[in-house]
């Protein structure tokens, strides 16, 4: 067995044994970091494996938080798996529309088109009264998951909600380790490379940015999806620009085109963030400059440092 | 008639392209036929390239028709183009650089796959790409450097990866565009040789600054200048030309 498997059984273990031991404060906060993770990883299909780098990925989580919000509140929808679906559904074909638009798009041009895609959502949400304008919903009745009539998980107990983020991540990260390693992953990666040639060889190069980009919309929706049940509360700073860019950040200083940069991206930023907040109102100051370091440093991002062939 | 135009892969029928005012082809004619191999020379700036361009969709040309096995392709995307089986080596080296060649060649081979892939199905688990890979690699001649990155291969080690991928996507029709352009004497013959045996199961049109070399092997040459068709005949009547022999020959024949 390679070390690298290993390494990884290990990690799974202690996540699994971990609640068992933590307060409940750290079971909270590595919940977060779980969803994190899972958003940062759906933005590394687009930015690490297809060179599509886009600021305006919180527009799917935001969404996707968003539909729980006003499907439990507006429209009495109480089921974990059909707000689930509707969530994922109606995210999903935001990424469609805005991805056939995006994808004739390249570089400098790409990113500016997501970003004015996340900020036309963010207004939406923030200036009408849709979903509470800028003070966003309250979620009170938390949806539970069933499972064939059974009460599967009460996802009001800190712990049982940590393990559907558990559940929720693994079940992300070996999707996208299959996905990357498909055909499909093969032509995205060459499309990073040069696309130009990977059109001339015969391939749609705009179907495989189509795909991607909704796989990796889905993907952020299941991580938003998360984020609504765990805080309780919709508002429009996660459709955000800073939401965008902040999962960027950990896809870049992690690393990115790879399975677990990101994961390790948002491990290492909400870390600083809990440690400096404590210490300093102008704990900002220090998280830009360790991520400056880090580019200067890793360019490759911090999994790069690990020697590891996590790619 | 109808034996004669059953074999014409590629028809260009005055075919013109101006970019900011300057007419880059004028009025340009060719005919490529299957198991052929048609050599088009010329001075730099004559329009060769360009050609090849508007052939595969990466210029839309101004007035004129391109058909590919009797259909017109003008204004298709890229990539369909390519579907109908067309390879194109580009005159600057256009593969994946952080790439070893056995990689550029398979995911060349896997255009050859349906578009519609299972996402979560393992490359690794298809055997045709890698299979046809190593066969292109082995005509190429550069099975040693198999899995070597292609960034860190000479420049005509490249340019032999480059042929060997756009052959691993089994083209009916190639564009080679100075396909022997950096290679040393002994790879200029290794290509050469490969350019000939290609003859039997392609259609070729190759763009060649090394005259005599690609006049050894085509049966078929267009001489360029300034946009237009000057000359077209096969190797001799073309090298006996005075015209072609002030022109072109003169100045770069050996």
């Amino acid at each position: 067995m390679s070390p690298i498997f290993l390494s990884r059984v290990g990690c799974l273990l202690g996540l699994i044994i971990f609640p068992f031991f933590a307060d409940q404060f750290y079971i909270q906060f590595v919940s977060k970091v779980l969803i994190m993770a899972i958003l940062a990883s759906s933005l590394n299909l687009l930015v690490g494996y297809t060179g599509l780098v886009s600021l305006g990925h919180a527009a799917f989580y935001g969404l996707a938080g968003y539909a729980l919000a006003i499907a439990t509140t507006q429209y009495a929808i109480t089921g974990f798996w059909i707000n689930l679906f509707v969530s994922l559904t109606v995210t999903s074909i935001l990424g469609f529309f805005i991805g056939a638009l995006v994808v004739r798009t390249r570089g400098i041009y790409f990113i500016m088109v997501t970003l004015a895609f996340a900020q036309l959502l963010f207004f939406i949400f923030h200036d009408t009264d849709i979903a509470g304008g800028s003070d966003g919903v309250y979620i009170y009745n938390i949806p539970q998951v069933t499972f064939f009539g059974y009460n599967a998980l009460n996802l009001s107990n800190p712990t049982e909600f940590y393990f559907l983020s558990l559940i929720t991540f693994i079940l992300v990260i070996f999707s996208i380790d299959r996905i990357t390693k498909s055909l499909f992953g093969q032509v995205i990666s060459g499309i990073k490379i040069n696309e130009s040639r990977v059109e001339s060889l015969g391939f749609q190069a705009k179907y495989y940015k189509l795909t991607c980009f909704v796989i990796s919309s889905f993907i952020a929706a299941l991580a938003g999806f998360l984020a609504a049940l765990q805080f309780g509360l919709v508002n429009p700073d996660m459709l955000g620009w800073h939401m965008s860019g902040g999962a960027l950040v950990m896809v870049l200083l992690g690393g990115m085109g790879t399975l677990f940069g990101p994961t390790v991206g948002a491990l290492v930023m909400l870390t600083l963030e809990l440690i400096l907040q404590s210490l300093t109102n102008h704990w900002q100051i220090f998280v830009g400059s360790i991520v400056i370091l880090v580019a200067i440093f890793l360019p490759n991002g911090i999994v790069s440092a690990l020697r590891l062939p996590y790619k | 008639m109808t034996s004669s135009t059953n074999n014409i892969v590629l028809d260009i029928k005055n075919l013109s392209f101006s970019f900011d005012g300057l007419k880059a082809l004028d009025n340009v004619n060719i005919t490529c036929k299957s198991n052929e191999i048609h050599a088009l020379i010329g001075p730099n700036g004559a329009g060769k390239s360009t050609l090849i361009n508007t052939i595969t969709g990466e210029l839309i040309p101004t007035t004129g028709s391109t058909k590919i096995y009797g259909r017109d392709v003008q204004g298709l995307s890229k990539d369909k183009i390519a579907r109908l089986g067309i390879g194109h080596v580009y005159q600057t080296t256009n593969i994946f650089p952080s790439l070893t060649v056995f990689e550029n060649c398979v995911l060349a081979a896997q255009s050859l796959l349906s578009n519609r892939v299972n996402i979560f199905r393992g490359a690794e688990t298809y055997a045709l790409p890698g299979q046809i890979a190593r066969e292109s690699i082995k005509k190429v001649q550069l099975v040693d450097k198999m899995f070597t990155r292609a960034d860190l291969l000479s420049h005509g080690d490249q340019k032999k990866t480059e042929i060997a991928m756009v052959l691993s996507s089994k083209p009916k029709l190639l564009l080679l565009d100075e396909p022997l352009a950096g290679m040393s004497g002994a790879e200029s013959n290794t290509i050469l040789d490969l350019i000939n045996q290609l003859k039997e199961s392609n259609s070729i049109l190759v763009v060649e600054h090394d005259v005599n070399a690609i006049l050894s092997i085509a049966q078929k040459v267009s001489v360029m200048a300034s946009g237009r068709i000057i000359k077209f005949g096969n190797p001799n009547d073309v090298r006996s030309d005075p015209y072609v022999q002030r022109v072109y020959l003169g100045n770069h024949g050996k």
